[in-house]
């Protein structure tokens, strides 16, 4: 009868941890499903904000606002002041204004504001 | 001594031990005869059946590639929509889950019961929902509704590019434009995943079968910035002369590589449905009309070529108009003076081209425009491009070869036209102009589409010639004097066709197509542009109408390029630190 007892009992325990540990399973799969979720959830934020990006940056949208709002022009091609790359072919660039300082001339050119796709 | 102390209540202990033992070996006993028997008899069966509710096979869409312009900016990209299905054999009351989910699906409880009411194991309830209606109806918790990740095209830049974009229908097939060429290589593969569910239908683990590939991105040659430009510009010139329609594109000329293609009015991609099908189509390559004096320039090209004349040579005594062949030909400005070859050209002479022409002969001007590419595609990577129309010599009549040569009784289209400049452009050679730069595949390799030479037409020296008459058309005394652009030599050709009156079936007094096309710098060329203005109100001379247009968009255009003009003032700076 002891033999038949502590054989139910071991068989118990192994039944008991075998459920303790599927239930472990299950709750580790829920915490992945939602850390799963959560990445997905991020991703689309990330995503949507690259597409909200995509359309504020519209060539379209930027050029309304910087005439109709900001009351920028576009400068005239005598208004423009290239800067090439320098000697060693280091790149560099300073404002058309300085440029001119730079130069020390007594260069017509009319500093506007203007704005340049490329800023 | 106590009762707990006697023999008594030792075998009553026992006995009740026992009882207990027993009932717990035949309690035992009786669940593993039970799973005997389920396993044995309805196993599989059940074992199918538990499947059915634990596990769910789910296919997923590749998302479809993002097309891109030159500069990498986002033109069409994928919104994520899930769409909302229902497993009408596994609810349990489907009248009540409609009445439920009915708002949030915009589908009246009735209809959606309707739609139900059989014993399906799958039914699309509604596609591509948004973010928030599906949230509203995942926290109901409702047995047999299921969802599948799905995405819809969206076009961040509306109606800028539209006609050369396309768009895809609700299954995320191309159906116009680039979406439809590069369907194959922009649509993705379907992959395989496996939800896990516990008994309130939650996902436990989801395991992927099989990956889902995403398909190919794009990128294009179009500049996002120089097609605003272009179609700014256009716009603003069909409003200002009331005209039906227009189209304009800028090319590399030296490789083929279409910076921008405007078609106005134009259409927002976004919503299809709510245009015609007449106002998707892009005309630049599906619509064919007659260039008029554009086309001399394959005129004077294969005259130059054979060295029939030189452009100094004079060619037309300046009267007002000839016959020739039953047909007479006019110059509505004409000059009464002796005028050059390269005079003819610049003040664009009907009688003068007309006159050069015979010296050409039929059979090679035919030559020389098939040469220059009209009459067949230019295999430009868009759907619905014609060949345009140019008969065989044979069939020409008396007077085919004069009005040919000034650019009558053809068919082009404006790709046609803006690849043939692009030849006197580049020192002789046809290109073959195309859309996309580069196919970047899912795993990351890149595949870069390289320019294509397609024949020589002329020699460089003719296209050198052409130039320099090509700049004095431009020049003070030329036609297309307006669109000189400041600080750059220019080059290009104005263009004012009659277009037929489809009642009289004879050529229109008062309906026109105004067209410009050239390159700048004309020396060193760095974008061919061509301006076709349809119909305009008033004046109708392709130099007051398109010429401008053609000089804004190549003033902005080299502005934003950073290309130095002859008398800009240069500064070379070391680099400066911020």
């Amino acid at each position: 009868m002891r033999l038949i007892l502590r054989s139910l009992i071991i068989i118990f325990a192994v039944m008991l941890l075998y459920a303790v540990q599927r239930i472990n399973v299950m709750r580790l799969g829920y915490d992945i499903q939602d850390l799963k979720n959560e990445k997905k959830q991020l991703e689309q934020i990330h995503k949507s904000l690259l597409i909200e990006k995509a359309a504020l940056t519209s060539a379209e949208r930027i050029e309304k606002i910087a005439t109709s709002y900001l009351e920028m022009k576009r400068p005239g091609d005598s208004q423009i002041v290239l800067v090439r790359e320098g000697r060693n072919g280091e790149k560099g660039f300073i404002s058309a204004k300085a440029a001119i300082e730079d130069k020390k001339t007594d260069s017509p050119l009319r500093i506007v504001k203007y704005f340049d796709w490329r800023l | 001594m106590s009762f707990f102390d006697t023999e008594k209540f030792h075998r009553s202990k026992w006995r009740r031990f026992n009882i207990l033992m027993i009932l717990m070996i035949a309690g035992f006993v009786a669940v593993i005869a039970r799973l005997a028997h389920l396993q044995l008899f309805n196993g599989e069966a059940l074992a199918m059946k538990a499947e059915r509710q634990h596990q769910q096979i789910v296919n997923i869409e590749g998302e479809r590639g993002v097309i891109f312009d030159r500069a990498m900016r986002e033109l069409a990209v994928n919104l994520d929509m899930p769409s909302v299905y229902g497993d009408p054999s596994s609810m349990e009351n489907p009248g009540d889950v409609a009445r439920k989910i009915s708002e949030n699906v915009d589908i009246s409880s009735k209809a959606l019961a309707k739609r139900l009411d059989n014993d399906r194991q799958f039914v699309w309830i509604r596609r591509r929902m948004t973010p928030e209606a599906v949230k509203n109806i995942e926290a109901m918790n409702l047995k047999g509704i299921g969802f599948i990740p799905e995405t819809k095209r969206f076009y961040p830049k509306k109606e800028l590019i539209g006609h050369l974009l396309g768009f895809t229908d609700i299954d995320d097939h191309g159906i116009e434009g680039v979406e439809r060429y590069y369907e194959k290589a922009l649509h993705g593969k379907k992959g395989t995943i496996l939800l896990e569910r516990d008994a309130r239908r939650r996902t436990v683990l989801t395991n992927t079968l099989l990956d889902p590939l995403k398909g190919d991105n794009l990128r294009l040659t179009i500049d996002e910035v120089i097609q605003h430009i272009m179609e700014k510009e256009l716009a603003a010139a069909i409003d200002e002369h009331h005209a039906a329609d227009g189209v304009g594109i800028v090319m590399d000329p030296y490789t083929g590589e279409v910076l921008a293609m405007a078609v106005c009015p134009r259409f927002n991609p976004n919503a299809p449905g709510q245009y015609t099908s007449e106002q998707w189509r892009n005309r630049a390559i599906t619509d064919i009309y007659e260039p008029g004096s554009t086309f001399k320039i394959v005129t004077a090209s294969g005259v130059l070529e054979e060295g029939l004349v030189s452009p100094n040579e004079i060619v037309h005594d300046g009267s007002g108009s000839m016959v020739y062949g039953g047909a007479v030909i006019h110059d509505p400005h004409p000059t009464n003076q002796p005028m050059t070859f390269k005079e003819v050209v610049a003040h664009s002479s009907n009688v003068g081209t007309a006159k050069i022409s015979v010296m050409l002969g039929k059979e090679r001007l035919y030559q020389y425009a098939r040469r220059f590419g009209f009459g067949e595609k230019t295999g430009l990577d868009l759907p619905g491009e014609v060949a345009g129309i140019i008969r065989n010599p044979s069939t020409w009549s008396g007077r085919s070869l004069m009005t040919i040569s000034i650019g009558q009784e053809v068919g082009v289209t404006p790709i046609q036209l803006i690849t043939a400049m692009s030849a006197i452009a580049n020192g002789g050679w046809l290109v073959r102009p195309h859309i996309v730069s580069e196919v970047i595949e899912g795993h990351g390799d890149v595949r870069p589409i390289k320019p294509e030479l397609v024949r020589r037409v002329i020699s460089k020296n003719t296209s050198r010639k052409m130039t320099e008459i090509l700049k004095e058309a431009v020049g003070p005394a030329g036609t297309g004097q307006l669109a000189a652009v400041d600080g750059f030599s220019t080059a290009g050709k104005t263009g004012t066709a009659q277009k037929i009156d489809p009642e009289t079936r004879r050529y229109s007094r008062n309906r026109f197509v105004s067209s410009f096309v050239g390159f700048v710098p004309a020396d060193s060329p760095e974008i061919a542009i061509l301006v076709v203005v349809n119909e305009p109100r008033g004046i109708a001379w392709g130099g007051s109408v398109a010429a401008p247009v053609f000089k804004r968009v190549a003033e902005q255009t080299l502005q934003y390029l950073h290309i130095e003009s002859a008398g800009r003032e240069q500064i070379t700076v070391m680099a400066q630190n911020p």
